[in-house]
């Protein structure tokens, strides 16, 4: 059944077991920053990964692999050329379909005008008819060292991040979604990020998040799937557990004849340590050592395989 | 919640039309100030600045736009506000903008000292504008 928004425009019914974010088989151009009669860049050419319900989904890769623009084209900011959004059971992506409500989203650098303070935010989303408490918003800034009538424009980068952050829980999103929130941040309020968002989800199974990052030092115990994105395309995809177990780290001494394209060599030793399916670790050379990777091994060593089969093809 | 916001109303329209309210509210404002300004200039028989209004509601467009597209898509899709509705909303902003800016401009040309001044009769039986203020009087035929 489709009930009528308060617009007449049809709402599609949210469905209870669709998974927080499904993105198939997404396109993203990028227009021209100048002229729009100008040809776009492509920087998305083949996403596909789902966020399921509950966890904690981290969007990993390298600088330009398309993160950024991936949350940009889930929000609704940026139309997808090719392939389908679905946020919280319903599709995005449409000049007239938004983020449906629900959804937290924290940017990567600050989009609200810079001369706004924390009341200006408040009257917003007073005005924009939004849920939003306002009692925990300026609890949460006064936690951060951040003063209420501080502007936006002289608060630091993480600062900044810790505003952002505070704006987007205190509509007590069943989705947050935050763009590389953990690099401007210190390592204490890294960990009180952390904490909270775990808290959060500990609270209520339904919520859930998706982050990008770079750093996934000390994530193991708090994503719980991944998905690694290489120049625009998705290369990796699963639940972290599955993948570790699915995955060794095989380690080739100086020399050895299967060192494949792209292992990450280690020193000047002539050895290279790569990421290898658990079924194919049979029948290796001798002398060559297998452990079992953690969460930055598994991104580290498939981006740079995927980076070494670049410069491979370069070189043939 | 206890101290949750109300909900006035959730129409994506509404919601875009608030948004860019609040965003171009310098603009109103400062286009607001002109304008009365320039109307108690007129009315006052101080001066006759129709054009100055007519050339603010020409460069509203220019001045509304986005300073930067990709950081305003940004808010809008943090807001949930979709890219058609932001982009109705702005240009309802800007028409209604341009049109009240008009109207002061026709109501200041109206009213201003050229329009209402004093006419003084020559012994020929011409006739000439002549006004109490800043503004240079200007020959008229017989029939002005």
């Amino acid at each position: 059944m489709i009930r009528p928004e308060p617009s007449g425009r049809p709402v599609e019914p949210q469905c209870p077991v669709a998974p927080a974010i499904r993105v198939q088989q997404l396109a993203v151009d990028i227009p021209h920053p100048r002229s729009r009669y100008r040809a776009p860049t492509p920087a998305l050419h083949d996403i596909s990964f789902t966020a399921p319900r509950g966890q904690v989904t981290a969007l990993v890769g390298t600088n330009g692999a398309g993160k950024t623009t991936v949350l940009r084209a889930l929000t609704g900011a940026l139309r997808p050329a090719a392939g389908s959004i679905e946020v919280l059971g319903r599709t995005v992506g449409p000049a007239d379909r938004a983020c449906p409500e629900g959804v937290g989203v924290v940017p990567d650098a600050p989009v609200l005008p810079e001369e706004w303070t924390a009341q200006d935010v408040i009257a917003l989303r007073r005005c924009l008819g939004d849920p939003f408490d306002t009692s925990l918003f300026p609890r949460m800034l006064q936690a951060s060292g951040i003063r209420p009538r501080a502007m936006i424009g002289s608060l630091s980068a993480g600062q900044a991040t810790a505003f952002a952050v505070a704006a987007a829980l205190a509509t007590d999103p069943r989705l947050l979604v935050l763009d590389e929130p953990l690099t401007r941040l210190d390592p204490l309020a890294r960990s009180t990020l952390v904490d909270l968002l775990r808290d959060r989800l500990a609270d209520d199974d339904s919520r859930s998040v998706l982050l990008s990052t770079h750093d996934l030092e000390g994530m193991d115990c708090f994503v719980d799937h991944l998905v690694v994105l290489h120049e625009g395309r998705t290369v990796l995809e699963g639940d972290v557990d599955e993948l570790l177990e699915a995955h060794v780290v095989a380690t080739y001494p100086a020399g050895a004849p299967q060192i494949p394209l792209g292992a990450r060599p280690l020193g000047r030793s002539g050895a290279a340590e790569a990421l290898i399916a658990t079924d194919d670790s049979v029948g290796l050379a001798p002398g060559t050592a297998l452990r079992e990777p953690d969460l930055p091994d598994l991104v580290g060593l498939t981006l740079a395989a995927c980076a070494g089969r670049a410069i491979g093809e370069v070189r043939r | 919640m206890s101290a949750t916001l109300g909900r006035p109303s959730t129409a994506p329209r509404d919601r875009a039309l608030r948004l860019e309210l609040t965003l171009q509210r310098p603009l109103l404002w400062g286009s607001g100030v002109v304008a009365a300004l320039l109307l108690l200039a007129a009315i006052g028989q101080f001066a006759r600045l129709g054009n100055v209004l007519i050339l603010l509601a020409v460069s509203v467009p220019v001045a509304a736009a986005p300073r930067d597209p990709a950081r305003e898509g940004w808010l809008s899709g943090t807001l949930g506000i979709s890219r058609a509705a932001r982009v109705r909303a702005r240009v309802r902003v800007v028409l209604f903008t341009q049109l009240g800016l008009l109207l002061a401009a026709a109501v200041v040309i109206l009213v201003g000292p050229q329009g209402g001044g004093v006419i003084r009769r020559r012994s020929d039986g011409s006739a000439r504008a002549v006004s109490r203020c800043r503004s240079r009087p200007s020959r008229t035929g017989r029939t002005w």
